[in-house]
């Protein structure tokens, strides 16, 4: 195992389940720190510098969200959040405090390195000077400095408002985008508490990128939470 | 305590309300509403107070209307028939009344107890098969694997994930219906096209419905749905992976949306067998499963969960077969007033 190897930190007091990460985990290359309680995971978080955190919400000795608002104060160590299905607010709740996305228990391996991966490649460091001129993925493919979006190779013209909505999701491709994020990014802070504007935008977005919009591809729902771009 | 203080005053009520009567109607006529006083004592308390109002209004009649008033003489035998009557239909009324409370007390209790049985019947059934499953293939991987081909394995793996999924499926489907049931649910309204919530509900059962053909009919002319989106596209995800589990592979699903008059509805329509006739109202009912011994898991619970979340929100939910073969799950949400309009 070199040292260039992912350091991902595991926050999550069931050993069982602690085990099952680390073998899944360092099977693909990462290595593994693993945390039980909230005042043990803020330490290492602290001292071990991982490069990702997995947090389950529930800890024995706190708040699973407070571990994410004080990593956030002092990193911006991407952190992946364990949630139970119908928990939306609490992943809403959690991806306010700062946590970058969240996989549903119980998991599977496939849907968790995906959203590993995803995470991790968004905090690589990037050379200030070169953003992505351009982001593709299966037929869809968004020229960033052209403003210039094409399917299958043939232009499409999106509205400056879906044009925003598209470069958000673009920015966290892999990864959930909540309402408000979204809403923000395309009306500004105004406008927060109109969720239908949004849902209204994303289907025109849908029918014009999606073959049927009824069975997206590209842009997914996470009902109650946001959406999610795919990026693979 | 309170129960024989009701009874004394709806006495003293009767005979207020009796004394101006009393100037035009005989005295065997206003025995009549002492009789209703019984009644609603009866019907509204125990024996003993029914018994009582009974009693008391019988002294009150013959106190201060049957002459000579004032008194508890009688001197015109015809009113002793009538106390007494009125003695009477008090004792059987109150009778009767405690005996349907307690009939409908015991047919209660016999519910409840019949709903225990089967969901422990249930649980055993549902969480067992696949515990006993998953342990089994996980044996069988641990000290088989020399002798197991890789197609083998790879099927036991399977079979291993699937059977989880199951038990963690059908243990927050528990979880979902003990909640929806608590009444501490309130939802979350939100304006959804339908086209969002089908889309969302598909990709979540994208698994289940890997052998199936999914397709989509929605009325572009649809207005938005004021529902709670995680509940409704839980609804959704359980008509469709019923579907799935009912239908033979390769057969076509179908989501309808269209408008009707009040109302919005949304269908999921199979190929397959259809519903056992006559059963098209009990499949809603907790713990049923059509065809029981048939190799069908699942909590047995979907249905249900998908008619309480309906009724949360005012609808409906009905199932029936389809003319040409397979069945159809219709969900009716009442129109609600459009929201204002997006902003360009």
């Amino acid at each position: 195992m070199t040292s260039s190897a992912p350091l991902v930190l595991i926050v999550e007091d069931e050993p069982k389940i602690r085990r099952l990460l680390r073998l899944t985990l360092e099977s693909n290359g990462m290595r593994c720190e693993e945390a039980a309680t909230a005042r043990e995971a803020l330490s290492r978080a602290q001292t071990q510098r991982p490069d990702l955190i997995i947090a389950d919400l529930g800890l024995p000795d706190g708040d699973g969200l407070d571990v994410i608002r004080q990593t956030r104060r002092s990193s911006a160590v991407p952190i992946l959040v364990l949630s139970a299905r119908s928990q939306e607010a609490e992943k809403v709740a959690a991806l306010d405090a700062g946590a970058d996305d969240y996989v549903t228990k119980p998991f599977a391996t496939g849907e968790l390195l995906a959203r590993l991966r995803a995470a991790l490649r968004r905090a690589l460091p990037r050379p200030a000077t070169s953003e992505p001129a351009a982001f593709t993925v299966r037929e869809l493919r968004v020229d960033l400095v052209q403003r210039r979006v094409t399917l299958h190779g043939a232009e499409t013209h999106l509205t400056p408002i879906e044009y925003r909505l598209l470069t958000t999701l673009i920015a966290k491709a892999g990864q959930v985008v909540t309402h408000a994020e979204l809403l923000r990014a395309a009306w500004g802070p105004a406008k927060l508490d109109q969720q239908h504007y949004l849902r209204i935008y994303m289907a025109g977005l849908r029918r014009k990128l999606e073959a049927d919009p009824a069975q997206p591809v590209y842009l997914l729902t996470e009902t109650g939470v946001g959406y999610r771009l795919i990026d693979e | 305590m309170r129960s024989y203080v009701a009874a004394i005053l709806v006495v003293i009520l009767c005979t207020a309300l009796n004394w101006p009567l009393s100037l035009w109607l005989a005295p065997t006529n206003l025995a009549m509403v002492y009789v209703l006083g019984v009644v609603a004592i009866a019907a509204r308390y125990e024996r003993g107070p029914a018994m009582t109002c009974a009693l008391l209004s019988v002294l009150a009649f013959d106190f201060f209307f049957v002459p000579p008033v004032l008194t508890l003489r009688i001197d015109d035998t015809q009113y002793v028939v009538t106390g007494f009557a009125l003695l009477v239909v008090g004792v059987v009324i109150s009778t009767l009344a405690a005996r349907a409370r307690a009939a409908s007390q015991a047919a209660l209790l016999a519910r409840e107890e019949q709903l225990r049985n089967s969901l422990l019947a249930s649980l055993s059934h549902d969480l067992r098969t696949p515990l006993a499953v998953i342990a089994g293939s996980a044996s069988s991987l641990r000290d088989e694997r020399a002798r197991l081909s890789q197609a083998e394995q790879d099927q036991l793996l399977d079979t291993l994930y699937d059977e989880a999924q199951q038990v963690s499926l059908t243990v927050s489907d528990l979880l979902e219906m003990t909640r929806l049931h608590s009444g501490r649910v309130e939802l979350d309204r939100q304006w959804y096209p339908a086209e969002e919530l089908v889309g969302a509900a598909i990709e979540r059962s994208k698994r289940q419905l890997a052998q199936h053909r999914v397709q989509t009919r929605l009325d572009p002319q649809l207005p938005l749905l004021h529902v709670d989106g995680v509940l409704i596209e839980k609804l959704l995800v359980n008509l469709l992976e019923n579907a799935a589990k009912y239908t033979p592979a390769g057969t076509l699903v179908t989501v309808v949306g269209e408008n009707a008059p009040g109302a919005i509805v949304l269908c999921v329509e199979d190929e397959g067998p259809g519903l056992p006739s006559g059963d098209e109202e009990r499949i809603f009912d907790k713990f049923y499963r059509a065809g029981r011994e048939a190799a069908v898991t699942g909590s047995g619970l979907g249905l249900s969960i998908c008619r309480a979340i309906a009724q949360m929100h005012g609808g409906s939910i009905a199932a029936a077969n389809r003319s040409g073969g397979g069945a159809v799950f219709t969900l009716k949400l009442p129109v609600e007033p459009a929201p204002p309009a997006a902003p360009p």
